[in-house]
């Protein structure tokens, strides 16, 4: 079975040089997206992005067209 | 029943851990829509719609369209999160996202039931409370009813099922009406009497690939021989009720005389299984008929959408 390409990455790994704790766990980065994965998740961000502004401008158009032409008139 | 989730997966899924961050791009979440399917939903959606009394304002038919096509494409996504073990196994269905590793079947659930969910209530809240009542139904019936049902219990499956995909054009009617008309419910029969010869075809040269995965359709329950005999009896019922739109003066001679020679085809192709079981032409004349009853549909309702869009005025002089 291949390694899963998700890698964690702790600081300590990463500074050189500078003595290890002892006690307790490296403390821990976050995780370090695959190329493959951040593409992903770029396409599937822009997505929703796209969906929520579409729903905004749906909300916002039905709202016009249900309050009709009537809305205009009014005392000012 | 099975623990979707717990399954194992096969292909380039066992390289990829399940809880790590996604590998689901967009266009993987479109692929579980069903984008082919949703295309004829929205087509016979549309001829509801269109054909209902009254007018309905363009905004307000095409959020109804909208909803519906975001609805029966998260019952599709949904069908994909529960039939993942039958999807992995079948040639037609094996590179769907979730056999092909590339969406976890938590995903799957989570983005159909959004969508189910929030199409349901966009319909409710912007267009009308009794199409959004029929469009949770729809949704309920094919997940729950169809998928998690039937399809694995019966070899009637797909007869019953069927009405999952003959509601748009209803739901369609109730959105732009409000209510409930004969036409919208002969909308609804002709494609729910055209869902069996339909599938039965294609499963007749799939059926190989229904057996190995445990789905009991007709030709693997009763034989391929039972199968060609209850197409050619739903056929007998599809052409008439097709027609009869025309008949009951819902739709114009045009339609009369297009779905009678569509009629007459598609008969004349289910005749055709039914008389040749053997070799290479029986597959082929089942191939025939699974591909010209999605073209007979397609024509009627092309034609129910054109005569509610304009008829032309040399014609309706005619009394066309």
């Amino acid at each position: 079975m291949a390694e899963p390409e998700t890698q964690r990455r702790d600081a300590l790994s990463e500074t050189k040089g500078q003595p290890e704790t002892k006690a307790g766990p490296p403390p821990f980065d976050g995780v370090v997206l695959t190329e493959e994965q951040r593409r992903s998740r770029r396409s599937r961000s822009v997505a929703i992005a796209l969906v929520l502004g579409a729903l905004c401008l749906l909300f916002y158009v039905v709202t016009i067209v249900k309050l009709g032409p009537a809305v205009l008139i009014r005392p000012l | 029943m099975t623990d979707v989730a717990s399954r194992d997966y096969d292909l380039t899924a066992k390289e990829r851990p399940l809880d790590g961050p996604s590998y689901a791009s967009a266009s993987d979440y479109f692929a579980l829509l069903k984008p082919r399917v949703m295309s004829l939903v929205v087509f016979t959606a549309l001829v509801g719609i269109l054909r209902a009394p009254g007018d309905v304002h363009p905004v307000i038919g095409f959020t109804a369209l909208l909803c519906i096509a975001i609805g029966a494409g998260a019952s599709g996504a949904l069908n994909m999160w529960w039939d993942a073990d039958i999807d992995a196994v079948m040639s037609r269905t094996k590179r769907r996202p979730i056999p092909a590793g590339r969406i976890t079947p938590r995903e799957a659930l989570a983005f159909g039931m959004t969508l189910s969910v929030g199409s349901v209530i966009v319909l409710g809240l912007l267009v009308d409370e009794l199409a959004a009542a029929l469009l949770a139904f729809t949704i309920f019936f094919y997940v729950v009813i169809y998928t998690m049902w039937l399809k694995r219990s019966t070899p009637q499956n797909i007869v019953i099922g069927g009405a999952a995909g003959a509601f748009p054009p209803m739901v369609g009617w109730a959105a732009a009406s409000g209510g409930i008309g004969l036409e919208s419910v002969i909308l609804f029969l002709i494609i729910f009497f055209w869902t069996p010869p339909h599938f039965w075809a294609l499963s007749l040269y799939k059926a190989d690939d229904y057996a190995r995965a445990g789905v009991p359709m007709l030709p693997v329950v009763a034989g391929p021989d039972e199968t060609r005999r209850q197409i050619l009896l739903y056929t007998l019922l599809l052409v008439p009720l097709a027609m009869s739109p025309w008949f009951l003066g819902m739709a114009g001679l045009a339609y009369g005389v297009i779905s009678g020679i569509a009629g007459a085809m598609m008969l004349a192709l289910a005749v055709k299984v039914y008389r040749i079981r053997e070799g290479a032409a029986a597959t082929k004349a089942c191939k025939q008929l699974f591909g010209f009853s999605i073209l007979y549909l397609f024509t009627l309702f092309a034609v129910l959408l054109v005569e509610a869009l304009h008829v032309p005025s040399w014609l309706s002089g005619l009394g066309i």
